[in-house]
């Protein structure tokens, strides 16, 4: 009885050991085959989660087809998994990040969109897999950790809201007021939201949330119409958020100027004009479409991305294309390095990189000084600004990464803490493009 | 307080009682008929909406046909829930039963998500503008809902006086003693069962030019028809009315002056109407198993 259970370890040992020493195995197949390795942890139920994929498949398909990257003398193909990780759901986003790196082995994560950043950051840390994420919040882009960059951060945005509110205040607008999701989220963009408006001399108002499930928007909008702003701020809504409350505001009869956040795709934007019709007219926001921002739209690389996509996939869709930055910024810090090692790439992005073009414009990484970060940790990330004639959205100029800079340092008043960093390090160079504001403006 | 702004959150409470009201119709008659607490009734709902804007928007047909042909889907699809799933549980209790309904509507909600994704339904408004009256907006779409909503419900309340009606009350009453009457239980059941769901779709397409349908809106309505079925009391349809007009007030009034906390305020109202009526407003405390 004894001997036969003995043979049956054994036999079970021996069939288990494949399964130990797979990992390695593959991943020495990996290395022999120069596959670069990435990760992409989206959202597949939402419209930009499903244009992120698109994306992603189709760079990695153009890559290989000219050969891979060359880097160091070797040549690298590239394989990008796309895994869906819910939005801001914490069980699918682990379950997502471990997979791509313990069992797809993943090295680096770029494209991320609606992950639950703050727990990607950890298991990419430990694992030493880069990590080009997103997110709000100072912890991430901290000390903490010496993997995750954010080039699409959500920190040095001021400009975005800066602008528009400074064309609203052009306008004849004298106060202003957040109205948004009522989660941690919608908190912190309601003070950084806030914070731009008062910059550009608005009158701030007490912000109105409302909660993920609300059903009827009626009571939202006659709120925020007795408190009677010239302007209002959706800040984080989403989707059918902003369709709803835009139509009760037009129901409550309430008039002014909207800016619809910062979540706003098509889909979202025909349901309003279908809903509320000439009513948002005058109402400026992002504009995501590369075709219409000059400085990527004459670019060589992009305009063979954006003519092969539609090859691909026909009619062009913007939902996307504010998400890529992570992998242009790989690229480019691959290409200036010459290495694929993580490790040194996370030395050379720490060091104030050039500030790749993706396709909504440059993105630059900076230091963050007030929290006592000087490692080039935060990104800046360009976009278009548009507002809406007619029923349709128009480029009225370009948001660029200076702006958001600048606006940013000033919104927090933080002039004196970054002017101590400038002393020593000097000021960042920016890409060449015009931009709005100066550091002239900063002593204003 | 503003005499204007105090009848337009009249208004507004009503408007959102009126969208509750429907999504509470089907549920307080299968509550009150079957015994079952149906928490897929919110999904059923949620597909109506869906059916509508696609009928409406892809198809390209009259929103009139989008609307019954919701009502037809769901119809359908509640004949399905009880033959597939209901009747089986309905013998083991009252608790096996709803717990069947949870899991049937994740199964709906995960669903929905990977076949319409990020899609935002929306049909063009039924009844375009507002009506402006001394200063108080009311939106055209949602005075439609109000009125679909009172004349469900009052189709109901002559439907239940029927001879399917009745018999569908006395099978609720006591279903052994109504099949020794001649009434076939079981058909009763699939009938309600089916035409409870069907009601949900014709709620859904009501609101889809409105409001936009999306993947979550289902849980979100549901929530608060399970209050007002319970405030109005199980399978009463006039309690349901009264109810649903109720919370939408008590909301709208909540959140012009507590803002977030609106829905605590909610069931802060019903915990405090139920301990004192825990059969409801006009009707009776939902069936305890084993007492």
């Amino acid at each position: 009885m004894r001997r036969t259970a003995l043979i049956c370890l054994v036999c079970v040992g021996i069939l288990a050991l494949p399964w130990l020493f797979f990992p390695m195995a593959r991943d020495a197949g990996a290395e022999a085959q120069n596959v670069l390795k990435m990760g992409s942890l989206t959202v597949l139920m939402t419209k930009e989660g499903v244009e992120i994929k698109k994306w992603n498949d189709l760079i990695a398909k153009m890559v290989n087809e000219k050969g891979g990257l060359s880097i160091g003398g070797k040549r690298y193909m590239v394989e990008i998994s796309t895994y869906d990780v819910g939005y801001d759901d914490s069980a699918k986003t682990l379950a997502g990040v471990q997979k791509a790196i313990h069992q797809d082995g993943v090295k680096y994560l770029i494209n991320n969109f609606g992950d639950h950043y703050n727990l990607t950051v950890v298991h990419a840390d430990q694992n030493k897999v880069l990590d080009l994420g997103v997110g709000f919040g100072n912890e991430t882009v901290g000390t903490k950790y010496q993997y995750f960059f954010r080039p699409l951060g959500g920190y040095y945005t001021a400009a975005s809201n800066y602008l528009i509110s400074r064309d609203f205040v052009q306008k004849g607008a004298k106060t202003s007021l957040v109205c948004t999701i009522d989660t941690e989220m919608g908190h912190i963009v309601a003070a950084q939201y806030g914070a731009s408006d008062a910059m550009a001399g608005l009158k701030l108002l007490p912000p109105v949330f409302f909660g993920m499930d609300t059903v009827d928007y009626g009571p939202v909008a006659t709120k925020v119409k007795s408190l009677n702003p010239d302007f209002v701020d959706f800040g984080a809504a989403i989707g059918d958020q902003i369709v709803n409350l835009t139509g009760a505001l037009k129901d409550a009869g309430w008039k002014g100027f909207i800016f619809p956040g910062a979540a706003i795709n098509p889909t979202t934007f025909s349901n309003i004009i279908k809903r509320v019709g000439s009513y948002f007219d005058g109402a400026e926001m992002f504009y995501n479409d590369p075709r219409g921002i000059p400085i990527v739209a004459k670019d060589p690389e992009m305009k063979e991305l954006i003519d092969r996509y539609i090859k691909e996939y026909g009619e062009f869709r913007t939902e996307g294309c504010l998400w890529l930055t992570g992998w242009f910024t790989l690229k480019d810090a691959m290409m200036a390095t010459n290495s694929v090692d993580p490790t040194v790439l996370k030395d050379y992005l720490a060091k104030g990189p050039k500030p790749p073009l993706s396709l909504s414009g440059y993105s630059q990484l900076y230091p963050r000084p007030d929290i006592d970060q000087f490692r080039t940790t935060d990104g800046g990330p360009g976009n278009g600004r548009g507002v809406v004639k007619n029923g349709k959205l128009e480029y009225i100029g370009q948001i660029t990464t200076k702006d958001q800079y600048i606006a940013t340092i000033k919104v927090h008043n933080l002039v004196d803490v970054y002017q101590k960093y400038w002393d020593k390090y000097g000021k960042p160079k920016f890409p060449n493009e015009p931009s709005v504001l100066d550091f002239s403006d900063l002593t204003k | 307080m503003d005499l204007a702004l105090f009848f337009q959150l009249v208004v507004n409470g009503l408007m959102s009682g009126g969208i509750y009201a429907l999504i509470a119709s089907g549920f307080t008659l299968i509550l009150g008929v079957i015994q079952v607490f149906n928490f897929a009734q919110g999904q059923f709902y949620m597909l109506g909406a869906y059916v509508t804007f696609g009928v409406v928007t892809s198809l390209g047909l009259p929103y009139p046909v989008g609307v019954l042909a919701a009502l037809a889907a769901m119809f359908l699809l509640g004949v399905l829930f009880h033959f597939v799933i209901v009747q089986w549980t309905l013998p083991h209790g009252f608790f096996h039963t709803m717990l069947v309904t949870v899991a049937f509507s994740t199964m709906v909600g995960q669903a929905s998500f990977l076949t319409f994704a990020a899609d935002q339904g929306l049909v063009d408004p039924v009844i375009p503008g507002t009506f402006n009256v001394r200063g108080i907006t009311l939106n055209n779409g949602k005075l439609l809902v109000i009125g679909g909503a009172i004349v469900v419900m009052v189709a109901l309340y002559y439907f239940m006086r029927t001879k399917i009606g009745t018999a569908m009350l006395a099978a609720a009453e006591n279903k052994e003693v109504a099949q020794l009457q001649g009434i076939n239980a079981k058909r009763i059941f699939w009938v309600t069962m089916a035409v409870g769901s069907g009601l949900c779709g014709v709620a859904g397409s009501l609101i889809v030019p409105v409001l936009s349908a999306t993947n979550s809106m289902g849980m979100n309505a549901f929530i608060r028809s399970m209050l007002v079925v319970l405030i109005g009391g199980t399978g009463s349809m006039s309690g349901a009315l009264l109810a649903a007009f109720l919370v939408g007030i008590v909301e709208s009034f909540a959140f012009q002056y507590v803002g977030q906390l609106s829905l605590v305020a909610i069931f802060a109202f019903a915990a405090v109407l139920l301990f004192f009526r825990p059969g409801g407003l006009l009707g009776k405390p939902l069936p305890i198993p084993g007492q």
